[in-house]
């Protein structure tokens, strides 16, 4: 059997590998692979190891070895999680310790904020990947434990369906064929080892049966539900995806349905950033390799009702040559060419390049595209939209220093701009006196934008990226969201917008577009995802200056020199050795900067809870779920093997075990007779010949002598029939009580540890 | 017990000319004529029978120890010796004695009680230590040896002796190594309410044990014990065994524990049980059923367990509860 055992251990392992190929797609590069790698057979091995021994040199109660070898798993786990993630403190770089052990657990903590804070696909940062090799593992230890243990490789194909679930889940748009086809290897190499095991438990498959018999019913099967999953989802109404968090919105889910070919001004972007695909919106070709934001449309007007959109100049033609927006003299700046398609964006904004020089829609009426220059915005008049239209444009890109932002005096009181773009209705009480802390009258305008800044993007701060915001106590979403800390890019935006503009500074939101990504052909393609807010802070002498407040994936992100995040990565910090007292720090020191979000986060957006909280409690409830059912998987395995053997004395024992799980008294030290007598006095007269039957061969098999050939007799059978009549007999709480925690393998456990444990010796 | 299923299972009957089964329930059933209403008790002297072993029938005087004894010397063909214990009797009269011939001007042996198969040493505990011992000693070791010759006794050969309990008057106890000699000890018990009347009404008329015809012969017990000793025991069972008596040695209850003897007869009395059952192995059964009758005189209880009023009898019963069965080969 052990060989077999070995066999089945081995299938564990690379199912579980082979599974785990479905995380491919979560992460964005591959760093996640070497400890899952190190971890799944660690696991399985640690198991085969421990059953192996227990069979040579343990005692005959076996159903120890599927207590403890859950536990010696448990500490393989923690010695490959110790080895890869916090070596720092521990012994040896590989055995915990108390302080390493504290290690690993900052990282794994440090994992939960870098679920919360990165979208898919996440950089696989050390915390991260720490938690994904611990589900990973506890998934292995849940399926050797079920497989080996448990002799039932089939059923732990279903934690192969966690591993399927987790890109599925936290992905959005199509999932890749890498996600069914690892687990679905995974899961025909187990259904190989359970058809394996059955055929040698009852030696009836014929040499060379590789593949054992039923085949055909298999192949019948498979074929049936392969046509089933085909033509179900075409009978069967649906649901749209996202429905569900729809329905368990409780958040600001209820606005306007946004299609997501337009920018909606008066609407949450939420809408375009929860699009489950992610539409293709604008092709964009340009002669730099770093474009900043594409900007659609700025919103200066601030009310209680949240940024809205002001009167648009309407006067000027984008038929004029150049200097459309002027850039103001003495700014650094950059030209910028592009051309703009549009795929299916459909909006009366442009999306162009900021400080335009020259725009020129191809077949446009003249005069039909107008230039508000006070707000930047370039937009269609008399209806007209941007939908199949191709334009080039000639932009003048300010790049200011920090020096020049800094050199950058106040506005005076009585400028229009002054006056237009710091007008606040009335506040709440918090956010002013959250200004009045930040920034103070005495300093200048780009310290106080710069403290504004700081605040909400230093990570100490605990803001949180969410497409989800929890409704607020205070009434006013602003106050909410500096309390609550937790929203998107337009919360971000607006709330920095605010503060700049009630530190005194002339501030609005800019609505647009991340230049999105690059195609082969050398082109970038936006999609409905790479929709976006930022902030435009209005400073003396330089013109409009972009600060994005929200936190952005590195894939999305735009450098912008002049403002960096205060949770940028410094010279000091990359350049710091790995501390391994500090947990979060180490390695992912330089990833700083994009363990930030991609505000494309998840179908599970609404229901309020990030996605990789749900994982991470799904798999930590799955963890406790398996340490809990051990003694009851440990109980099936002894059950199944005692049964296998069909042994007499085997099946006997089985039977004293069930007595002693439903608490039905029988004198365990006696005679076979006697334990036949307790039995059908129990049982009744209706299972007596099977109890009498069993007695028989058991007295046939011990006592009698061996000349005496007892024919293989099946006891299966007569010892299900009495162990149903005795569980028939419990009561209810007799038999729950027998199937999660059955006192016999307590006790035997108990024994087994009695007996293995390291004696005192006597004092003489 | 029933030994339906045994029989089922048997497998193929020791290579034996007898059935012990049959052999022994004609003469129970012999037996069951004179003693009425303790067919327990009638089996347990065949099983000592079968055993080689001898018996020790303890009760108060009047219930039938010495009509058990009687009644088994007649259910069987065989030669007879009853012995009245007294306090004068000689050990020589019980091992006999050479006695010097006048014309052969040689000395003769003049062989005592013990010379035949079934000796009934009726109130064992009325003679003297001294001679209690002689009778004793020939039971151990099958032999008697007086003025140096050695004399073999009969076989089968089996001591049936009664004994009053010891708190009556005029007894010499039997000291514990003697006690240790017999392999079985038996109390008769009153007669329930039915056999008494029944007995009531045949006594009255004719003795049964007159109209008791014989069922069996020296020759065909011998044949019987022979099969007794082919009877299997499966190893489980030795250990049972060793496990019982070990366990009797470690008892907090008893100040002396069963001797390897007690183990030993323990064994060939389950064997005989089993034989009698018509099985050709020993079940624990067999073994559980012999260990009172077997143990239970042997053991020394402890002053404070007396004085709890535990009786050696509770303490073999715990016993057998206390060591497990063994259920693997």
């Amino acid at each position: 059997m052990s060989g077999l055992r070995w066999g089945t251990s081995t299938a564990v392992a690379v199912a579980m590998l082979l599974g785990s190929l479905a995380l491919t797609p979560v992460f964005l590069t591959s760093g996640w692979v070497v400890p899952v790698v190190l971890a799944v057979p660690a696991v399985t091995l640690s198991g085969a190891l421990v059953r192996e021994l227990d069979e040579r040199w343990g005692r005959s109660s076996t159903v120890a070895a599927e207590v403890v070898a859950p536990v010696v798993q448990v500490l393989a786990l923690l010695v490959v999680l110790t080895l890869v993630f916090a070596p720092g403190r521990a012994l040896l770089g590989v055995l915990p310790t108390p302080s390493s052990v504290a290690d690993l657990v900052g990282v794994l903590g440090s994992g939960f904020t870098e679920i919360r804070e990165q979208a898919t696909p996440a950089i696989p940062l050390d915390g991260l990947v720490a938690l994904t090799t611990l589900l990973v593992g506890v998934l292995t230890l849940v399926v050797d434990l079920v497989a080996v243990g448990g002799r039932q490789p089939a059923a732990g194909g279903l934690a192969l369906l966690v591993l399927c679930c987790v890109p599925v889940a936290t992905t959005t748009g199509d999932v890749t064929l890498l996600v069914f086809l690892g687990p679905a290897a995974g899961l025909a190499l187990l259904l190989w080892a359970d058809q394996r095991l059955r055929l040698s438990g009852r030696q009836r498959s014929g040499p060379g049966a590789f593949a054992g018999t039923g085949v055909l019913p298999a192949l019948r099967t498979g074929a049936l539900a392969v046509l089933a999953g085909i033509l179900l989802p075409v009978v069967v109404p649906t649901l749209a995806e996202g429905s569900f968090a729809a329905g368990l919105s409780t958040g600001s889910g209820s606005g306007p349905s946004s299609t997501g070919t337009s920018l909606d001004p008066q609407a949450a972007l939420q809408g375009q950033l929860t699009q489950p695909d992610p539409i293709d919106l604008l092709r964009l070709e340009t002669d730099v390799t770093d474009p900043s934001y594409l900007r659609a449309v700025a919103l200066d007007q601030y009310s209680a009702d949240g940024w809205g959109i002001g009167d648009l100049d309407a006067t000027e033609s984008t038929d004029t040559a150049g200097d459309l927006i002027p850039l103001a003299d003495g700014v650094p700046s950059r030209e910028v060419r592009a051309r703009i398609t549009a795929v299916e964006h459909d909006d009366r904004f442009l999306p162009l390049f900021s400080s335009v020089d020259q725009v020129t829609v191809e077949d446009a009426d003249d005069g039909e595209w107008r230039v508000d220059p006070t707000s930047g915005t370039v937009f269609g008049r008399d209806g007209a939209r941007t939908s199949g239209r191709t334009w080039d444009e000639v932009a003048l890109e300010a790049r200011p220093t920090v020096e020049q932002l800094a050199a950058s005096p106040p506005l005076p009181g009585d400028d229009p701009v002054q006056q237009a773009f710091t007008a606040l209705p009335e506040l709440d009480p918090r956010v002013t006196s959250l200004v009045g802390q930040l920034t103070n009258a005495g300093q200048t305008p780009d310290q106080r934008v710069r403290a504004v800044f700081d605040f909400l993007t230093d990570r100490a701060n605990g803001f949180v990226y969410s497409l989800s915001t929890a409704p607020g106590t205070t009434g006013d979403d602003l106050a909410d969201f500096l309390e609550l800390r937790r929203g998107y890019c337009e919360q971000y935006a607006g709330a920095m917008a605010v503060l700049v503009r009630a530190a005194g500074v002339p501030a609005r939101v800019v609505l647009g577009y991340t230049p999105g990504q690059e195609q082969p052909d050398g082109s970038r393609l936006i999609t409905s995802a790479d929709a976006h807010a930022w902030v435009e802070v209005f400073y003396d002498g330089l013109g409009w200056v972009t600060f994005d407040p929200t936190p952005i994936s590195a894939t999305r992100a735009v450098d912008s020199p002049w403002a960096q995040r205060a949770d940028a990565p410094t010279p000091e910090a990359t350049a710091a050795p790995t501390a391994p007292t500090s947990a979060p720090a180490g390695p992912s020191a330089e990833l700083d900067r994009d363990d930030a979000v991609v505000p494309l986060a998840t179908p599970t957006a609404d229901d309020g809870l990030p996605w990789g909280a749900v994982a991470a409690w799904g798999g930590g409830s799955l963890g406790v779920l398996a340490l809990l059912a051990v003694p009851a998987l440990a109980r099936a395995a002894q059950r199944r093997r005692r049964l296998g053997t069909g042994a007499p004395g085997a099946v006997w024992d089985e039977l004293l075990a069930v007595a002693l799980d439903l608490g039905v008294p029988v004198r365990s030290t006696g005679t076979p007779r006697q334990l036949a007598a307790d039995l059908v006095e129990r049982v009744g007269p209706a299972a007596a010949p099977a109890v009498e039957a069993l007695a028989l061969a058991l007295q046939g098999e011990v006592y009698a002598p061996p000349t005496a050939a007892t024919g293989p007799t099946d006891l299966a059978t007569p010892a299900g029939e009495v162990s149903r009549a005795l569980r028939r007999g419990a009561p209810t709480r007799a038999r729950v009580r027998a199937r999660l925690l059955p006192p016999s393998t307590v006790a035997d456990t108990r024994a087994w540890l009695g007996a293995h444990r390291p004696r005192r010796p006597h004092p003489a | 017990m029933g030994s339906a299923g045994a029989s089922r299972h048997g497998g193929p009957e020791p290579a034996t000319t007898v059935d012990v089964q049959a052999e022994g329930a004609r003469i129970g059933a012999a037996m069951g004529t004179v003693v009425v209403g303790k067919p327990d008790v009638v089996r347990l002297a065949l099983v000592v029978l079968l055993a080689e072993g001898h018996l020790l029938i303890e009760d108060v005087p009047g219930v039938g120890k010495t009509t058990l004894a009687k009644a088994m010397a007649r259910a069987i063909d065989s030669e007879v010796r009853r012995i009245q214990f007294t306090p004068d009797l000689l050990p020589s009269d019980i091992t006999g004695v050479a006695v010097f011939d006048q014309e052969s001007r040689t000395f003769e042996f003049r062989p005592g009680a013990v010379f035949a198969n079934l000796v009934v040493a009726d109130e064992i505990n009325r003679a003297s230590p001294k001679t209690q011992s002689a009778l004793l000693e020939c039971m151990e070791e099958h032999q008697v040896t007086v003025d140096g010759v050695t004399y073999e006794l009969a076989r089968p050969f089996m001591v049936l002796a009664t004994q009053n309990p010891l708190e009556m008057e005029g007894t010499y106890p039997l000291p514990e190594a003697q006690r240790d000699r017999f392999t079985a000890r038996v109390s008769m018990g009153y007669p329930d309410r039915d056999a008494e009347l029944a007995m009531l009404d045949d006594r009255g008329t004719v003795d049964p044990l007159t109209r008791l015809q014989p069922v069996a012969d020296a020759a065909s017990v011998r044949a019987m014990v022979d099969a007794v000793t082919r009877v299997h025991v499966a190893d489980p069972l030795r250990r049972y065994v060793v496990s019982l008596v070990e366990a009797s040695r470690r008892s907090p209850d008893l100040r002396l524990g069963a001797s390897p003897r007690a183990g030993l007869q323990l064994l060939r009395s389950a064997r005989a049980a089993a034989a009698l059952a018509g099985r050709d192995h020993v079940l624990p059964d067999d073994v559980q059923e012999m260990a009172t009758p077997v143990l239970a005189h042997r053991l020394l209880l402890t002053p404070d367990a007396a004085l709890a009023r535990r009786t050696p009898e509770r303490v073999v019963g715990d016993l057998l509860t206390a060591v497990p069965v063994p259920r693997r080969r």
